[in-house]
């Protein structure tokens, strides 16, 4: 991660320094979609996880106890957990008021959210690691899990 | 014919003794004991108490399996068609007990079974899913209430019947969704509950939303190598002799105890009083379930700051939920109170 | 506005010269009705079988239920955005083929399922068994890409069901429906002495294969918004989800809403139905938060006293399912829910993704997560190859003796969050 960009520039500079901050600070998109690797987003930068869905929620939840905040919900998408292997989550950067919010385990908080998400990834009904789905629907299943995701990445800009 | 019960009692409901008799070996009376001498009449004509096993509610905590294996014996011998146990009320290892024969009879030999407990007995939360539990008082004062309901619970059990509505029939639910069929569609039964709901009337939601008890974490240690971190265990690690007498099941206490110096956990100096695992290995090195020598290690690496000089246990057993609570906020202000950054909390 | 619906009732299909319908026969012209289907090159064939209830017959996976529907009198055509124009419907005459249903089944990805069976066990769960149903089993050009080919499949299924009410449209009518719905300043003050309702209507929009559309706009880009409920007996919303079988929303459902069709018949007897407002179900948090917050204040400015809150999905909406609730309620807004539930296989697990105590008044489409048995079925609509039913396991698995063990997830409709259906669960 890059070092923070002190803020302290006047009138109309200020707006480009807070583009440059965020820059610094981006946005991250962990996930364990192979598509990314080929196809990196624009708005975020791509950490991959060479695992599992449930992978991801850890990753992510690792994040959030040090303040990062969630842009998308991790559980979008009509499907459990062993019908889609795959798994996207946009992190935001720390801001520092967003600590004290972002540990609550108040649903709907990053923490929150993400530790639901791990009770349902914790126990499937069935193995639900990308290996563990036929190869044919792999490739539907990354699809999608893209198209979900779009609208979030979208909104980052 | 009447069908053949057999009843599950400890020591005392046996009238042999109380606490001191807590550790006596299982016994097969024929016939009614104690309280199945009311329960005997309340199944008649329909059912009998043919024979009454009773147990030490000690000897059963830390011999479960045995005794489970008897009971399931005991059943077979008699040619049972039900097994009932208790009521304990809110008597823990009693309880646990109760529910966990009841559990091993039922998976072994398929006939019904039920046992009778206080909410708050660790017994209900552990095995509620499993075995059919009438819900009591919180003392034996509610035994003339108690024993009618198990009464009928048990008859309607053993025609075949199965417990359609839990809180009306006097049972705890299991805690599981079913899929009914109702006689109008799910919108129209929305727009009935939300009138009543306005109008003050009562109504009954179909699905009860569940609370959560959440617990706010603290933000992480920024610098444990100058972080003070305690130890707590709920493994039952504690001085050779078990000095505060912590019970090996429903455990009624907890334990404060001195490690200022101690560097290692040593076999005839700690023991484990946990009746919930197999002792032997944590009784030959008590660090595996609380690792002193680990922490003393990294103490001395400079990983972390200090270790506290006590450690507080207890056993981790069928514990109530209010006693957990109890302990927990008890030993927390403790450990606030002597600066401890963190604390690592071990169990089994 | 005032809407009559001029039902015609159809209880049997059959092939002819001339599509029309005459004593509850639904007549249909194969050519022309393949003809219109294929008016998108995106489709290189299509074919089409007609199916009654209680046959030995099992269509899947299906991608959407649409019911025949024409307007004959008044602005706009049904479909707005896809068949009729943009202008606004929901008055007038609109004739429905009453009994009649365009089933549309193809492959675009896995894992998809949207089982119907007309007869045995699985028939109890799915409202498509008891609808007379022209199913449609496209064929799709090559390389096309995954939005195209969804948006082919809905479109075709919305062109068939409307040629089929259209070419109705002299026949004789059966019954008529009259829905009023008045303006604001008149309803807010009509029947002082009962409840404000209104309906919160979620609507799902997370993106490809789990999308609405309203007036032809995507869901997810709409800001909560007030609709007529007569303006969605004319399709102004229609399906364009596919997953999961069991509680998305078919285009069927959302011209029949049940909690549309409950809230006006108790209209001016037990409450005043005021107003019907429509949100979505985002991924994006910030579009969670924003359109929650949005809706509810739309509920307090109309002044209702109590809502319905309808879900479609389950996880991801269940936050904001939890969301509307909480923020009506600490409103003053009192609420009922309308969910379903993923409570396991054995009905132990926690049965949403979230919770609220103000929650207090919930009706559920029951558990999902149930296993019902399948036997096997004499004919098989759809994509033949049981493969991508079975495989993986997605949806269930399938026994030696050619039965199948399913959970509801994957029956077409069977826990509809509208509340369409008579199934509910119970906790033993």
């Amino acid at each position: 991660m890059q070092q923070d960009v002190p803020l302290k520039r006047q009138g109309r500079d200020r707006a480009i320094d807070l583009g440059r901050y965020i820059l610094a600070n981006r946005p991250i998109l962990i996930s364990n979609n192979p598509t990314y690797l080929d196809a990196a987003p624009k708005t975020a930068d791509l950490r991959f996880v060479d695992g599992s869905a449930l992978d991801v929620l850890v990753t992510a939840r690792d994040l959030a106890h040090q303040g990062w905040c969630l842009a998308n919900h991790p559980l979008y998408g009509n499907f459990r957990p062993h019908q889609q292997p795959y798994r996207s989550l946009v992190m935001l950067p720390h801001q520092p008021d967003n600590a004290d919010n972002a540990l609550s385990r108040e649903p709907c908080t990053p923490l929150g959210l993400l530790e639901e998400a791990l009770v349902l990834y914790q126990s499937p009904v069935r193995k639900s690691r990308p290996e563990d789905v036929p190869e044919h629907m792999r490739k539907d299943c990354a699809v999608i899990d893209v198209e979900l995701m779009r609208a979030t990445l979208e909104s980052l800009s | 014919m009447a069908y053949k019960v057999v009843h599950y009692i400890n020591q005392f409901f046996a009238g042999i003794g109380g606490e001191e008799k807590a550790d006596i070996a299982p016994e097969v009376r024929e016939g009614k004991v104690g309280p199945g001498m009311g329960l005997g009449q309340l199944l008649a004509p329909d059912a009998e108490i043919v024979a009454t096993f009773i147990c030490g509610d000690n000897y059963f905590a830390t011999n479960s399996d045995k005794v489970c294996q008897e009971v399931i014996d005991c059943c077979k011998k008699y040619k049972a068609d039900a097994l009932i146990a208790g009521p304990a009320f809110n008597a823990g290892r009693y309880g646990t007990a109760c529910a966990s024969v009841c559990a091993a009879v039922q998976k072994e030999l398929g006939i019904p079974t039920l046992t009778a407990l206080y909410k708050e007995n660790p017994g209900v939360d552990l095995f509620r899913k499993e075995i059919v539990i009438v819900e009591t008082a919180n003392s034996a004062r509610g035994m003339g209430k108690a024993l009618p309901t198990m009464a009928a619970v048990a008859k309607k059990l053993l025609s075949g019947k199965a417990i359609e509505d839990p809180a009306a029939e006097g049972v705890f639910s299991k805690g599981i969704r079913q899929n009914m069929f109702y006689s109008e569609p799910g919108a129209e039964r929305a727009v009935k509950m939300l009138i009543k709901k306005l109008k003050k009337e009562p109504f009954t939601t179909e699905y009860p939303m569940p609370v959560f008890d959440r617990v706010t974490p603290r933000p992480p240690v920024k610098d444990m190598s100058h972080a003070k971190i305690a130890i707590v265990t709920s493994g039952g690690i504690v001085p050779f002799g078990n000095p505060d007498h912590i019970a090996a099941s429903s455990a009624q206490n907890f334990g404060e105890y001195d490690i200022s110096g101690v560097t290692d956990l040593k076999k005839g100096e700690y023991q484990t009083a946990h009746g919930g695992y197999d002792q032997t290995y944590a009784n030959q090195d008590p660090d595996r379930v609380l690792p002193v020598d680990v922490l003393r290690d990294l103490v001395r690496e400079g990983k972390i700051g200090s270790l506290y000089e006590h450690y507080y246990a207890t056993v981790g057993n069928g514990t109530a939920v209010a006693n957990a609570k109890k302990f927990g906020t008890e030993i927390g202000k403790k450990l606030k109170d002597a600066n401890v950054q963190a604390v690592i909390l071990t169990s089994t | 506005m005032k809407l009559e619906l001029c039902k015609i009732v159809v209880d049997k299909l059959e092939w002819g010269p001339r599509t029309s319908v005459k004593d509850k026969v639904l007549t249909i012209n194969k050519d022309e009705l393949v003809a219109k289907i294929l008016e998108d090159p995106g489709l290189k064939g299509v074919e089409v079988e007609l199916v009654h209830p209680g046959e030995s017959t099992r269509i899947l996976p299906v991608k959407d239920a649409v019911q025949p529907r024409y307007k004959l009198e008044g602005p706009g055509q049904v479909f707005p955005g896809w068949i009729g124009d943009v202008e606004t419907v929901g008055s007038g005459k609109t004739l429905v083929l009453d009994g009649a249903c365009v089933l549309t089944t193809g492959r675009l990805v896995a894992p998809q399922e949207g089982i119907v069976d007309m007869s045995g066990p699985g028939a109890e769960y799915t409202p498509f068994s008891k609808t007379q149903n022209i199913v449609l089993v496209f064929e799709p050009v090559d390389g096309l890409e995954l939005h195209d080919l969804e948006a082919v499949y809905r479109k075709a299924g919305l062109r068939a069901a409307f040629y089929l009410a259209e070419a109705c449209r002299d026949c004789k009518i059966d019954n008529v429906e009259t829905y009023e719905w008045p303006p604001f300043t008149d309803s807010l003050k009509a029947y002082p002495n009962l409840p404000k309702i209104a309906y919160v209507y979620m609507l799902q929009s997370q993106g490809l294969l789990h999308d609405t559309w309203v007036y032809g706009v995507d869901a997810k880009r709409i800001l909560p918004t007030l609709i007529s409920p007569t303006e969605t007996m004319d399709g102004a919303i229609i399906s364009g989800n596919c997953v999961s079988a069991c509680d998305k929303n078919n285009t069927y459902v959302h011209l029949n809403n049940p909690v549309i069709k409950s809230l006006f018949e108790h209209h001016g007897k037990d409450l005043n139905f005021i107003g019907c407002i429509i949100t979505n179900e985002n991924v994006t948090l910030a579009d969670k938060k924003r359109s929650s917050w949005y809706a509810i204040n739309l509920a307090k400015m109309l002044g209702a006293d109590g809502v319905v809150i309808s879900e479609e999905g389950f996880g991801n909406p269940d936050a904001d399912l939890i969301m509307n609730c909480w923020k009506a309620e600490r409103a003053g807004i009192r609420t009922v829910l309308i969910t379903d539930e993923y409570a396991g296989r054995d009905g132990s697990s926690q049965s949403l993704a979230d919770s609220c105590p103000e929650g207090d008044a919930c009706v559920t489409a029951g558990n999902a997560n149930e296993i019902v048995v399948l036997p096997p079925m004499k004919k098989v609509i759809g994509d033949p190859s049981k493969a991508d039913v079975i495989a993986g396991g997605f949806f269930g698995s399938l026994r030696e003796d050619g039965s199948m063990e399913v959970e509801l997830q994957a029956i077409l409709g069977s826990t509809c969050e509208l509340g369409f259906n008579l199934i509910g669960a119970r906790t033993l």
